[in-house]
């Protein structure tokens, strides 16, 4: 780092500082200090509005202006003990960019005009009263449990359409697949409690130095205190994990999957598999056609299983993945030692795949293989990129073939459990999986009369035209297409709401109830502290007004088997109240009743849930939460004996939900497959692409944060100094990256934050002003449906654009 | 290095609060702002996160005519000091003629 650049974080800190001072200091009300801080500012909890992390905060409002004015890292919260990462601590700063959107706007001639609240509902309700099926709902695992509640009940149990998809397919779905192919049941065993007991910590194509930073440093104060933590970094660039890991293997995109099978196959050669546990809780899988990989696959043996391994020597693997025969055989080693705890983490690189479910399957399959599992320490476990992805996205199930608490809609008994619990007519809910989020916004963006058969596309808490793969097919196409109606409810404009027919404004975190689910199991509550401003409102408020709408318009869909509104929610004397007027939301709190309602789903799969009042008062609670003694008790080990309440006594380990039935999980084989897209003469370089430690996701939020802003103002393409020589390229030169699918101009930096290999770029995805997604392509993971936006194949050439794509 | 933006309040009493004052310009981790009222902003510069985080939460509250310690923010954006010796930002695009 160059003096120049430590002398300006410094002034930015003091500039940061003296502002803050200058506002506590302006909000003093001197005798009536609220002793747990300072004057005049009362403080409450809250998880973090940003990553799937689940730091809590400590929100600091001022009572004058009625303003979210402070953030501390909540010392009581066991993810993050106080501290914070350099986008938690300016978190409150994400409510106040300039440009809030504060009341509706429906496009007309061209231009987005001011509409009212009424009229903005009537135009949503009338568009899907006259065609439900045509309608699809976009949500994602940024909904709150009770938002994305809402809106699975409102479309699943209210039109019996499936169409309901959340941008979560986009990170973690290879996640989900893995789980539920593997343990038979959805999400990690383990807890971050890993990070504080393992001996060593793979990291699969992560780096939680920039994207989970308080993760990450919690590993490296282990380090401080003396500790030893082995970290090793699988990955096709350096980062800044790099640079604290032991080892770095560099690896060939897609070459993962070699990679694990020549752990596996080392683990057999060498006869260092755990026997024992093998023998004792686990069976083989494999899928009849591996051109065809399915979900369930076939049964197999330890027998077949070592002769499908046998083509993956150290000299194979190192072949195809560039790794050296040393490195594979230090991996091999390591998981062949009983007496190491080892945790892998993973995030998008392993589940942005087009093998997504195959290197999960893989990855847990290691473990399992060596009996590195069901011991602090020793698990295989995924991040999510979200705040709740998990809590929404998966346990609520708003992915398009599920239902609440791990059931889905192919499954009579599943439908039935729903309708039972939702109080509506038999057959009510749709047994044909939804559109998932490839297909659903393919139909939107194909022609009605070619078969595009999705016409209104309501977008919820995520911004599509930003973060969708190949934006020019899947989502640009749309806006030529006239009868086709884009609703956005967003906070801010973006790069989705630019081209939405209608916008609404929503409120945003600490301007509404909410409750979140972490990457963890972790179930988290906040109350609202602030106002929202001008006319924006809740997103589960616009799906409730919606769908009363319709109940007005006659849909019968909205009334549950005894004429009752869908959402008829009851005040204390358990009279109806009317929530879907905006005046009178927050009379009760409706996501206490909706979290109730949903609660009913969650032990069907052992994922059970305490009353919200539990959640109230703690930073969240780890699923599953039994009632024991008279007191909620959280898990933090998932079918281990010692600590799982569901696992029977003498067993040991025992995976309950085991898709054979036999509480065995399933140690799958998967070959490497190639990639659907590689380098050739004409696009000779791969390209990944990412995120920065100061933006999240698409940006939105934090680069209307001045502080984060100026820390990393616009996105950029590492390049190999050697790719830079050949292209006669510099430092800040403008370059047109193009792929078969589009192309944006974005400046290079050489030798910058992370380090390419020779032949490979990287470009975060956080600036709306140059769109990477317009090159990336949307092949997915053939079970998850989840794209790969980690390689496709692409060129460059100097700009002729004097300025990077606006 | 971790640099930390901190907002300390002072106590109301002049005599600890002045001690305090001298306890942090004597501390050469810390870069002392301009007071507003009680308020007095702080720049931190600490050896790493958790060293940092232990000072903020046990040795600060410890001192003498410090009332409360607020974290405005960290930046993490020079950890990668200690192996890359780089820039951390991205060049500004230049125009070339």
């Amino acid at each position: 780092m160059s003096m120049n650049r430590r002398t300006f974080v410094i002034a930015s800190a003091m500039t940061a500082a003296s502002a803050a001072a200058a506002r506590i200091a302006h909000g003093e009300t001197g005798s009536d200090a609220n002793p747990k801080g300072p004057q005049g500012i009362s403080w409450d909890k809250a998880p973090c509005r940003f990553c799937g992390t689940g730091c809590h905060v400590m929100v600091g409002v001022d009572p004058k202006s009625k303003r979210v004015v402070s953030i501390a890292g909540d010392k009581k919260a066991e993810v993050n003990q106080g501290l914070c990462c350099v986008k938690g601590y300016h978190v409150g700063l994400a409510l106040y960019g300039k440009d809030r959107l504060t009341t509706p706007l429906l496009k007309v001639d061209g231009e987005h005009v001011p509409i009212s609240w009424e009229r903005a509902i009537d135009i949503i309700a009338e568009r899907i009263h006259a065609a439900p099926e045509r309608f699809a709902f976009y949500g994602s695992g940024q909904w709150t449990i009770p938002e994305g509640y809402a809106a699975q009940k409102f479309m699943k149990g209210g039109l019996s359409n499936n169409h309901i998809d959340p941008n979560a397919r986009l990170c973690m779905a290879s996640a989900v697949t893995g789980f539920i192919s593997t343990y038979g049941v959805d999400e990690p065993a383990g807890t971050y409690t890993d990070l504080d007991k393992a001996d060593v910590v793979i990291m699969w194509g992560n780096n939680p130095a920039e994207m989970h930073p308080i993760l990450f440093s919690r590993v490296l104060a282990r380090r401080a205190r003396g500790e030893t933590v082995k970290i090793i970094d699988i990955g096709t660039r350096r980062t800044r994990t790099t640079d604290h890991a032991d080892h770095f293997l560099q690896f060939e995109p897609q070459s993962d999957l070699a990679i694990a099978n020549c752990i596996a196959h080392q683990l057999l050669e060498n006869d260092t598999y755990d026997k024992e546990f093998v023998g004792a809780y686990c069976n083989f899988r494999k899928d009849e056609d591996p051109s065809k990989p399915t979900l369930k696959g076939v049964a197999s043996t330890l027998e077949e299983y070592k002769r499908l391994l046998e083509p993956y020597t150290l000299e194979y693997a190192s072949k195809i993945s560039g790794v050296s025969v040393e490195d594979l055989k230090m991996l091999g080693d390591l998981f062949g030692k009983k007496d190491l705890r080892i945790t892998s983490l993973w995030c998008m690189g392993m589940n942005q795949h087009t093998r997504g479910t195959d290197i999960n399957r893989l990855v847990h399959g290691i473990h399992l293989l060596s009996g590195h599992f069901g011991k602090p320490g020793d698990a295989p476990t995924s991040l999510t990129g979200q705040p709740s992805a998990c809590g929404t996205a998966r346990e609520v199930g708003t992915l398009a073939h599920a239902l609440p608490g791990g059931r889905i809609v192919a499954k009579k008994a599943h439908r039935e459990q729903t309708e039972a619990i939702w109080n509506l007519p038999a057959g009510r809910v749709n047994p044909k999986p939804g559109y998932h989020t490839v297909k659903m916004w393919k139909s939107f963006s194909t022609p009605t009369d070619k078969g595009g058969d999705i016409g209104t596309l309501w977008v919820q808490v995520t911004n599509p035209g930003q973060s969708l793969p190949n934006l020019n097919e899947l989502f640009l196409a749309s806006r030529e297409l006239p009868d086709k109606f884009l609703i956005v409810s967003d906070v801010y404009p973006t790069a989705t709401t630019k081209h939405a027919d209608l916008i609404l404004p929503s409120a945003m975190w600490v301007e509404k109830n909410g409750m979140f689910g972490n990457s963890e199991r972790r179930t988290q509550q906040w109350f609202k502290m602030v106002d929202p401003p001008g006319e924006a409102r809740d997103d589960c408020w616009q799906t409730i007004a919606v769908a009363r709408k319709l109940y007005d318009l006659g849909n019968k869909g909205m009334r549950d088997k005894d004429g009752n509104f869908l959402f008829d929610l009851k005040g204390e004397d358990g009279s109806s109240v009317p929530v879907w007027k905006w005046s009178r939301y927050y009379d009760i709190n409706v996501d206490e009743q909706l979290f109730e309602e949903y609660r009913e789903f969650t032990t069907l799969k052992h994922k059970d849930l305490a009353p919200y009042s539990e959640y109230v008062k703690t930073r969240g609670l780890r699923w599953p939460v039994v009632k024991q003694d008279g007191v909620w008790r959280e898990t933090q080990f998932r079918f281990a004996e010692f600590d799982d309440p569901y696992v029977e006594k003498g067993k040991g380990i025992q995976f309950y939900h085991s898709t054979t039935g036999d509480h065995r999980a399933q140690i799958w084989f998967a070959p490497y497959t190639p990639p659907p897209e590689t380098p050739d003469k004409d696009f000779p370089l791969w390209l990944c692409t990412g995120r920065v430690i100061e933006h999240w996701h698409t940006g939105s939020m934090t680069m209307r944060i001045p502080q984060l802003r100026r820390a990393m103002p616009s996105t950029y393409v590492e390049i190999h100094p050697d790719d830079a020589r050949a292209h006669k390229l510099s430092n800040g030169d403008v370059i047109t990256l193009e792929s078969r699918r589009g192309s944006v101009d974005i400046p290079v930096w050489i030798n910058g934050r992370g380090k390419p290999a020779p032949g490979s770029l990287f470009v975060p995805f956080f600036d709306e002003r140059m769109l990477v997604n317009l090159v990336t392509l949307h092949d997915f993971c053939p079970i998850s449906k989840e794209p790969d936006y980690k390689k496709c194949a692409v060129r460059i050439k100097r700009s002729s654009a004097k300025e990077p794509s606006r | 290095m971790p640099v930390s933006a901190l907002v300390i309040t002072l106590s109301k009493n002049p005599v600890l609060r002045e001690m305090a004052i001298d306890w942090l310009t004597e501390d050469e981790r810390f870069t002392l702002g301009k007071t507003h009222a009680d308020q007095l902003p702080v720049v931190f510069e600490s050896e790493d996160l958790r060293s940092g985080a232990d000072t903020v939460r046990r040795e600060l509250p410890e001192v003498t005519g410090i009332d409360f310690i607020h974290v405005v923010s960290v930046d993490f954006s020079d950890l990668e000091e200690t192996t890359h010796g780089e820039a951390s930002s991205p060049p500004l695009p230049h125009v070339r003629s």
